[in-house]
């Protein structure tokens, strides 16, 4: 992974809720609604804006059953995937 | 799965995604046709009931809140309910009249609020129009520089439109208002009884000749928008595809009232819909969940609801044609028959295909 130091967090304009363990999430300002897997829609919650990328990783670890370097590959593919969509950033970045 | 693979399921499975809240009847125009009962009475919300209920839906699920009235923005607690109902993540649409919504409350309100979208009435095309309806001298000039005045801090306005017989020969004109701003338009057809049941608003309802130029108006921009494809956008999404909208395919229900959409109103008082007025309980006396999940009388709108679906999917002649039983209970007294606005629209949709 990238840097499991960094803290991601959703963005302001981002509205989600869980609904049949998938996230429905709603982009308001290019007004889109996206739907995430049940995995995704973990990941998007767990990106508070608190947690270290690692804390994100290990609690993953925990909670499914997958290979470290897989899952960390998986993730790195995904958070990449949310930023080009505009559904988090880097805390550092909005500094 | 898809967005609506989802909410073909929420259908299916009773999952609370919408709820209209009703703040106040009070209003700063004061409509003709207006269907709030103005003389209700009861126990106001407070605040710290709406947290508790803006919580309990959050926690429930729910996505999409709006905030409407008579005038949501005179309600003492507005910009509280607001801002916490944003802080707990909901996408927020606000029906206003859009009156009082100048440059500082239209930044205010992008600000606290960020709603997705805010929809404000407009009556007419014209000054004359729209200041008759609305019985406010300057409410439609007021109304126009607002609206410029929203665009300018960033909120996204969509124009609804409630269609009347002084204002149904105004329709090319509307759209052509609503495209100059780039605006989304929605028109209602229906007048509907005041929820008291009293059915003085019908005796401005469109006619059925207007019912047909609309009908006839639509056809056109819609095959004007296949050649030029337009952007629907979550607002069709958000909300009226969620609680408004025909049932989703693969589905036995007609509607979202019940199913995925329920109604508060300023006392209180829990509905399965703005329009359908069943009173299913009050959250003075019980959780949201609770009445969602226990109701006696929900489980009755459910299946009622679903009757309805049968019966509408079986009258093919009707097709595309929206029917809803709240209004048809209001003013017939049951779900299933035809009320005056259906019938008219009805019989504009037939000869309009009689004419084409």
């Amino acid at each position: 992974m990238e840097n499991l130091e960094k803290i991601y967090e959703r963005s302001s304009e981002v509205r989600y809720r869980i609904l049949e363990g998938q996230a429905v999430v709603v982009l308001q300002d290019v007004a889109q609604v996206l739907v995430l897997s049940e995995v995704g829609a973990r990941v998007l919650e767990l990106l508070d804006g608190k947690r270290k990328m690692v804390a994100v990783r290990d609690l993953l670890l925990v909670e499914y059953e997958v290979d470290e370097a897989q899952l960390e590959q998986d993730l790195n593919d995904y958070i990449n995937q949310l930023k080009e969509a505009g559904i988090v950033h880097c805390t550092e970045d909005s500094r | 799965m898809t967005y609506q693979n989802l909410i073909q399921r929420a259908w299916h499975n009773n999952t609370l995604l919408s709820v209209l809240l009703e703040l106040t009847y009070d209003c700063n125009l004061n409509c003709f046709f207006c269907y709030n009962d103005r003389k209700q009475r009861g126990l106001p919300l407070r605040l710290d009931q709406y947290r508790q209920l803006i919580d309990e839906l959050a926690e429930m699920g729910v996505l999409y809140l709006t905030l409407s009235g008579g005038e949501p923005l005179v309600h003492e607690d507005f910009w509280a309910i607001g801002s916490y109902a944003r802080v707990r993540g909901f996408v927020i649409r606000i029906k206003s009249n859009g009156l009082a919504i100048g440059p500082r409350l239209a930044r205010r309100l992008k600000l606290e609020v960020d709603p997705f979208v805010t929809e404000v009435s407009l009556h007419g095309a014209c000054e004359a129009t729209h200041d008759r309806q609305t019985r406010v001298e300057g409410s439609f000039s007021q109304l126009m520089h607002n609206i410029q005045d929203m665009l300018q801090a960033g909120i996204r306005v969509q124009l609804n439109v409630p269609l009347t017989r002084w204002n149904e020969t105004e329709v090319e004109a509307l759209c052509a208002l609503a495209d100059r701003s780039g605006l989304l338009l929605q028109i209602d057809p229906d007048v509907t009884p005041i929820d008291t049941g009293d059915a003085a608003p019908l005796s401005i309802a469109p006619t059925e000749a207007g019912l047909r130029g609309l009908h006839e108006v639509l056809q056109a921009r819609l095959a004007a928008s296949s050649t030029k494809k337009q952007t629907t956008g979550t607002a069709e999404l958000a909300n009226r595809g969620v609680q408004k909208k025909a049932c989703p395919e693969s589905t036995t229900k007609h509607c979202g009232a019940g199913a995925t959409g329920l109604a508060v109103d300023p006392y209180g008082n829990v509905y399965p819909c703005v329009q359908w007025r069943i009173r299913l309980g009050s959250f003075h006396d019980q959780s949201v969940k609770d009445i969602w999940q226990n109701s006696e009388k929900l489980k009755q709108v459910r299946a009622l609801n679903e009757k309805v679906g049968e019966t509408r999917r079986s009258a093919r002649t009707d097709a595309g044609l929206a029917f809803c039983p709240g209004v048809a209970q209001a003013e017939t007294g049951s779900p299933f028959s035809f009320y005056t606005a259906f019938r008219l629209r009805k019989l504009a949709a037939h000869r309009s295909r009689e004419t084409i």
